[in-house]
Order: C-alpha cells, then structure tokens, then sequence
C-alpha cells in the first residue's frame, strides 16, 4: 500500500479532532494554514500545469463570501458553501472566454482587472439597490462548523487536484504549458481544457471564500475582494512549486507560520521579508521548494551522463 | 468524387511579405508526393496553412470533401492530418515514451477516433521500434538531437493513424546512408499504411528517386509539379535552383 495514505488519514483525523481540543488560538492559526492550502493548490490546480499567471482569485473568493452574505440565514450551510463556489465558476467561466486567448503578463493583468471590476460592481450594487456598504452576518455557524468546512473544501482541493492532474484533462493541460500549438496539433481542443481548467480551480476559491466569510462578522467588498489574497496565494504556490500537491501545502504552512510570527514581532519588516522571499525563490527555486530537486545538491558529482 | 485533397489559391501574406502565393495542389488518397524549393521559398509555410498553424489569407483548403479553410489544428488532427515540424517541436521534458504516448492518448485515442480500431491501434514501444528510437524510449526528448527528435515526430504522427502526413525536412541533419534509410522507412510506412505523403526536403536527389511525383516551389508561388524525370528537366525549375546557387 502507498505509505502516503496512512498518513494523509491520521493527519486528516488529527485537524479534525483539533476543535474537540478547545485551543482557540491553535485552531485559529491551523485555519489560515488550511485556508492558504486551499486557495493555493486551487491556484495551483490550472496556472501549475499551464503556467498562466490567474491573478482572478481574489475575485472568485469575494464572490463566494458575498454568496454567504446574501445567503445566510435564508439556505441551510452546506448550500450556501455550493452556490458560493458556483459562483466563482460562472465567473471564471466568463472572464475565462476572453482572457485566455491571451498569454502572459497580459493573461495576468486582464484577469486581475476583470476582477477589481467584479468588486467595484458589487460595491455599486450593494450601494444602488440595497443601501448599504458592508453587512453584518448574523446566524453565523460556530467556528467549528467553519473549520471542518474549510477543512473539507482544501481536502476536496488537494484530492481534485492529483486526481484531475492524472486524467486526461491534467495531460492536457500540462501539454498546453509546454507547447500549445503542439498541443492542438495533437488533437486537443486548447480552449475547451482551459476553461475546464480554470473554473474547476475557481470553485475552491468561491468555496472557501463562502466558509471564511463568517469569520469577519462584518464584510465589505473591500475586505473579501482584497488583492492580498491573491498576492498571498500565488507567493505560497510559487514558493512552494506548483507542479506536486505537496508544494502549495508545504507553502501554506510554512507561510502561515511564518507570517504569524513576523507579524507578532517584526510588523515592519512584514511585507518586505515575504517580498524578498518571493525574489528569491523564483531566482533559485524556480519550481518551487517541493519542485526543487534537494538531491542534487547532496549528490557527489555525477560522472557526465553518456550521450547515447 | 471530389479529390482527397484539393488546395486551390492558398496564400499566405505577412504584413508586406507574400510567403505563398496562390498555390494549387490536389492529390488522390494514396499519393507519395514530395515537394522542394530553395530556402524561404515557402514550403513550411505551406504546411503551416494546410495545418491550421496559420490562417491562409485567401484560398481554400478542401480536404476528404470538406471544406477546412482555416480551421484550427486540433480539427484537422482529428480529420487525420499529422504533421512533423522542421524545427523539432516535442515536448522536451518528456520522455521519448511519453511523447508517444501524448498522441497516442489524445489524436490517436481508440475511444475518441471510431475509424481506429484496436486491432490496428499499436503501443508506443512498437511505433519507437518502428521509427529506430526504441533505445531512446527512456530518454527525455530535449536530450535527443534534432534529427532524432524529427524520428520521434514521425513516430507521434503515426500514434494518430493518420490519412495524410505532412513531413517538413525529416533527412535533415542526418548522414547519407542515414537519409537513405529514412527514406525507405517512409516509403515502406506508406506502402503498409496507404495514407498520402507530403514530404518537403532539401535532400532533393534522395527524394527525387523516392518520391512519385514533386512539386516545386519558388518564392512562395508553384512553379512546377509532376513526375520527378520531368520535373528536373523543367527549365524554370532548373533556372530557381541555379539561381539560388549562383546567390549562395
Ligand atoms: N511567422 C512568420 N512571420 C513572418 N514571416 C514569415 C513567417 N514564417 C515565415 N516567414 C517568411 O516567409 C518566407 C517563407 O518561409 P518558409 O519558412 O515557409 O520557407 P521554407 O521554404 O520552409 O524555407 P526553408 O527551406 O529554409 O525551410 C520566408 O521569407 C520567411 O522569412
Ligand atoms: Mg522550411
């Protein structure tokens, strides 16, 4: 039997006791590391294989939070959590016709664009139609019921993403990364694989934006549509190595960790470490911590491989 | 019955730059066609427009009586249209296996593809054997030289069961003893398979005897086509490659 599996099921038993425990501070903590897993290998799930830069994440979380926001109180939890990611989907799915035609830097600033334009439109309607700036959320279920939530959507993720990344649907797109011209001429529809791609992924970050949303109790378009979120995600998954599930995981824990901490004791030097951070690993990581090969660098010099 | 494939017009322009210029080729299902020209006279570009990879400005692509002007590559690869690609275009970080095994799982899939049967459908060791790359099967293709990847190619397009294949400069890079084996490889594969060949070389001798019939390209325009002893006796044919001799 692969060891990974004893270990994935004591692992997913552990996170799931912890609320029993009633160490608020932990859980908290082992929250946001879920959270960035989640929204990472969601990330990581389409722009790994195809190295297209999605900056749309804090779009799809935002849409997913204000789902719950319209929602609560009115359809029972798991609903609310269904219809959030769904609505991140039919967005994704939208922006996705038109942005991913393109390639690049200009993938990467559209869907970021297309993203600040979903935030400013809520803002207008909430505005316009509802009077109204931010919302309060009453009947919010207790944070375990959140935790296990967040906990199942980034086990979902993590599951979607080996399971996807083995179909054809993941070889596809990881022949879409490499060459995509060559690709097509291989038979494969580039267009269809990528927005299938795209909105699978983007379910995970409607989702969880649907979960996190109760954590603030008060919520406004500038809270959830906030472009740290997706800076965060795509510097965990960068860091982490995009192309193996256990890259945006090793990120987000190490991330969240790392972040607690700095934040506690060096708030100034916060952003610029995480920025060197970022810096650095793509100049010496290229793919990632997970996606690095350690070995090597253990390795006595090979002798020069034969050239057959 | 219309032609299995009838090119009429095809032309391809960028920006002030006539690539191909209103070029005419039918062929009968079956044919062994080779086509040559000097350098840039427009003969991957040709390829390119009959593949999909660029939109012919004017002309029509009619292709087992279909009209596919300028549909996109992954359409034509499923209609059995292959191709190799001059500059070798596999997937370096592959294996040479694997590369195999891409088309096999996509344009060569049994599923997808009703007219496969899986009688005829082949593993990709047998298509590497069949090529000469099966000691390279475990190697990653970027570590292959050019000439290998084209045979790497050749054994990708033949994963789809193709009805027509588009070789662009297989012999390139290679010995002569090497080209003439790649040649009869060619030919036998045909002669097992009967799809239509297309072949561009530069290697015009060698191709010349293996080809049944060769069309000519100059400056983007077709300047001759027919049996290869009539075409090298043709005085504008003659005249093109002197000429780009007498330039070199
Ligand atoms: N994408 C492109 N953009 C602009 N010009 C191009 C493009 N592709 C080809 N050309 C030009 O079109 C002309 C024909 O090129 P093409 O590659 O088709 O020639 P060729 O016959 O295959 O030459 P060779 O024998 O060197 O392979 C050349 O002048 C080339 O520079
Ligand atoms: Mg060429």
């Amino acid at each position: 039997m692969n060891p990974i599996i004893p270990i994935v099921f004591v692992a997913g038993a552990a996170l799931g006791a912890l609320p029993a425990f009633e160490v608020p501070f932990v859980q908290s903590l082992v929250l946001t590391c879920l959270l960035y897993a989640g929204l990472a290998v969601s990330w990581s799930m389409f722009s790994g294989p195809t190295r297209y830069l999605s900056l749309a994440t804090s779009a799809f979380f935002g849409l997913g939070a204000y789902c719950t926001a319209w929602g609560l109180g009115k359809l029972p939890w798991p609903l609310i959590i269904l219809l959030g990611g769904m609505a991140a989907m039919v967005f994704a799915f939208l922006i996705g016709l038109i942005t991913l035609k393109l390639r690049g830097a200009y993938f990467a600033v559209i869907t970021y664009g297309l993203g600040e334009l979903v935030r400013h439109t809520i803002t207008h309607v909430e505005k316009t139609y509802f009077h109204t700036v931010g919302r309060v959320l009453t009947e919010a279920p207790s944070a375990a019921v959140v935790y296990w939530t967040v906990l199942a959507i980034a086990a979902l993720a993590a599951w979607t993403y080996v399971a996807f990344g083995r179909s054809r649907w993941g070889h596809a797109l990881r022949g879409i990364g490499m060459d995509e011209e060559r690709t097509a001429t291989l038979g494969v529809n580039p267009m269809r694989v990528k927005l299938v791609g795209f909105c699978l992924s983007s379910w995970f970050a409607g989702a969880l934006g649907a979960a996190m949303a109760v954590r603030w109790t008060y919520i406004d378009p500038h809270t959830v549509f906030n472009p740290f979120i997706v800076f965060q995600t795509v510097l965990i998954s960068m860091v982490g190595g995009p192309l193996t599930v256990a890259g945006p995981l090793v990120g987000a824990v190490g991330f969240s960790l790392l972040s607690e901490y700095l934040r506690l004791s060096l708030p100034y030097l916060y952003m610029i470490i995480l920025g060197v951070l970022l810096i650095a690993s793509v100049l010496y990581l290229p793919d990632g911590i997970a996606g690095h090969d350690w070995k090597k660098h253990f390795r006595r010099k090979a002798q020069p491989e034969q050239k057959p | 019955m219309s032609k299995f494939l009838d090119i009429k017009g095809l032309t391809v322009r960028f920006g002030g730059l006539t690539a191909l210029d209103a070029v005419d080729l039918a062929a009968d299902e079956g044919e062994f066609i080779g086509v040559i020209g000097p350098n840039g006279a427009g003969k991957t570009t040709f390829f390119n427009a009959i593949s999909g990879m660029v939109k012919p400005t004017a002309g029509t692509l009619r292709y087992c009586g279909e009209d596919l002007t300028g549909a996109p590559p992954y359409v034509l690869a499923h209609a059995g249209m292959a191709r190799t690609f001059q500059t070798p275009r596999v997937f370096g970080s592959l294996t040479a296996a694997e590369n195999v095994q891409f088309a096999l799982d996509f344009v060569g899939s049994v599923r997808r593809r009703r007219h496969i049967t899986f009688a005829e459908a082949k593993p990709k060791e047998a298509l590497l054997e069949r090529v000469g790359l099966a000691r390279y099967a475990g190697l990653h293709a970027a570590s292959l030289p050019p000439a290998r990847q084209r045979q790497l190619e050749i054994a990708m397009a033949l994963a789809s069961h193709p009805r027509l294949l588009l070789l662009d400069e297989v012999a390139a890079g290679l010995t002569e003893a090497e080209v003439k084996a790649i040649a009869a490889l060619i030919r036998e594969l045909w002669g097992e398979h009967g799809f239509t060949v297309v072949w561009i070389e530069h290697a015009v001798n060698v191709l010349m005897r293996t080809v049944d019939r060769v069309a000519v390209l100059n400056f983007g325009a077709k300047i001759a086509d027919g049996k290869p002893a009539d075409v090298s006796r043709d005085p504008q044919v003659i005249e093109a490659y002197l000429g780009d001799k007498a330039a070199a």
